[in-house]
């Protein structure tokens, strides 16, 4: 699965037609990815369209160089997933496998980008950098879940990973950005021991800050019913949306999680007030000359 | 001995005695108690290491440094804007602007310039004010250098714990001591090499952040955090 950087591998353009609802304006793809067409999408507006991004070998591996890019038009409501759990294969020393999404989201308009979960297997080594831009009034649904795999089943561990996920506004003014950074996955004792897989859904989307609230509280209350999961939810800085932090202990665990902040977000998502506006983007503003 | 002053100034700040405010954080270790997740003092140095080495190194003493090497207001205004934004939980942000506005107060009426200055602009803007960037503005206003500015953050952040897991009955003050001791050499080898302040400050304590996020819905709890 490797490829050159100069262009994105995957790059999706929808848009929204008023009376067919989003359609696909543009689906470049080159190896190692692969697209169907697309269809419309179940849980989400009546216009939304569903695509599954297929790779051919259904892995990364340490040569990978990967970047996509999704861009949802104004109005346009799109659900992209994959076609099931990545694998991210050993690097050799001095190897990297780098996976790079950049998504961005017009005025009104609504992305949910649930990839599966990565399977980081002993030795692996991953740079994953993702990158959602939101107008206002526009909402980006992201999951992201990693989960530990030993064929060996030795408990050895990845070597690196390194993953990014920044929420911009409009402009590029940073909103909200986490990094993890590490040599190696932390090993907790005791009953804190069994969460072994990790996993975030963020609702990136302007509102005001009792929306949020709400939102999280009821995305809280849901996860605390699942057994197997440590799990609640938060605002997101500069009222930039909303996130569901999810500890399992297995990756089915993990994606009973993410499917329960799913709902609760995509509830709260269908009746939405009017974006928070100004405030929020006062404030990135601010921050743009450190970033 | 040269350094004394050094040392005494460090002393002071670093004493839990400094009236700070840090004495109402747990940072997440009340909720994983309340949830059964931390037991025994094995449990309270486990997940005190991973604050040390999974945030504080990462994260916090990242932006202490930034913030120490920042010469005018709008570069601080924009390391704790950085602060704000890299800090997903809620409750963390409002417990680290809290704590930070409380150094922030003390050293005010200690007449520090630089806190009663930082203290203005903070009034006028509910997001500023996180510890590691008040820590970073007080402590070299103070006359700290940045290496033992560092050292005072972190062992602020391993005294911190150990005396909220003392208060919440996890562990005996002779098990706060051995933890202590066993970190004091932790932070040693994180200060030996040097702290890397340009890059995006990194963070990996999900479960603390969890406990933390969870803890702020309890109505009976002891900390703020």
């Amino acid at each position: 699965m490797s490829g050159a950087a100069t262009s994105p591998q995957l790059d999706i353009v929808f848009r929204h037609h008023p009376v067919h609802g989003t359609w696909l304006d543009r689906r470049r793809f080159r190896w190692p990815y692969a697209l169907s067409r697309a269809f419309r999408a179940e849980g989400g507006p009546a216009h939304m369209l569903m695509l599954i991004v297929q790779t051919v070998s259904g892995a990364i591996q340490a040569e990978d160089r990967l970047s996509q890019r999704i861009h949802v038009g104004a109005g346009a409501a799109a659900r992209v997933v994959t076609q099931g759990a990545t694998p991210i294969h050993r690097a050799a020393a001095g190897l990297a496998s780098r996976d790079a999404v950049t998504l961005q989201v017009e005025p009104g308009g609504m992305l949910e980008y649930l990839p599966e979960l990565r399977i980081l297997f002993p030795d692996a080594n991953l740079e994953q950098h993702m990158c959602v831009r939101i107008a206002e009034g526009a909402m980006a649904l992201l999951a992201d879940g990693f989960v530990l795999h030993d064929p060996a089943a030795e408990a050895r561990p990845f070597r690196r990973l390194e993953a990014t996920l920044t929420v911009q506004g409009p402009g590029g003014t940073m909103l909200a950005a986490e990094r993890i950074d590490l040599a190696a996955p932390p090993r907790s004792r005791g009953r804190r021991a069994p969460f072994q897989a990790h996993g975030s859904l963020v609702l990136a989307t302007c509102r005001r800050a009792v929306w949020l609230e709400a939102v999280s509280e009821d995305a809280t209350t849901a996860l605390s019913h699942h057994p197997g999961l440590y799990a609640a939810a938060s605002p997101l800085p500069n009222n930039a949306g909303v996130v569901a932090r999810i500890a399992a202990i297995d990756g089915r665990h993990l994606r009973l999680g993410l499917q329960a902040a799913c709902g609760v977000f995509r509830r709260h998502a269908r009746c939405a007030p009017p974006p928070e506006g100004d405030r929020a983007l006062d404030a990135a503003a601010a921050l743009h000359a450190v970033t | 001995m040269a350094d004394a002053a050094a040392l005494l100034l460090a002393l002071q700040f670093a004493d839990s005695a400094f009236p700070a405010g840090g004495f109402a954080f747990s940072w997440g270790l009340e909720g994983l108690v309340a949830d059964g997740l931390v037991t025994d003092a094995d449990d309270v140095a486990d997940v005190v290491a991973q604050q040390l080495t999974l945030r504080w190194q990462s994260m916090d003493r990242v932006l202490l440094v930034r913030a120490h090497a920042a010469n005018d207001a709008a570069t601080q205004v924009a390391v704790d804007r950085l602060a704000e934004a890299v800090t997903f939980s809620a409750p963390m942000r409002a417990g680290s602007r809290r704590a930070g506005r409380a150094l922030l107060g003390v050293c005010a009426r200690l007449g520090l310039p630089a806190a009663t200055a930082y203290q203005a602009l903070a009034a006028d803007d509910a997001r500023l004010g996180h510890l590691a960037v008040v820590q970073g503005i007080v402590y070299r206003a103070a006359g700290m250098t940045c290496p033992m500015a560092e050292l005072v953050s972190g062992w602020s952040l391993i005294s911190g714990f150990s005396s909220a897991a003392v208060r919440l009955g996890v562990i005996g003050h002779v098990e706060a001591l051995r933890i202590t001791t066993a970190l004091r050499a932790a932070l040693a080898d994180l200060l030996a090499a040097p702290a890397r302040p340009a890059e995006l400050p990194a963070s990996f304590t999900p479960l603390a952040d969890i406990a933390v996020m969870r803890n702020h819905r309890r109505d009976l709890r002891m900390f703020a955090t």
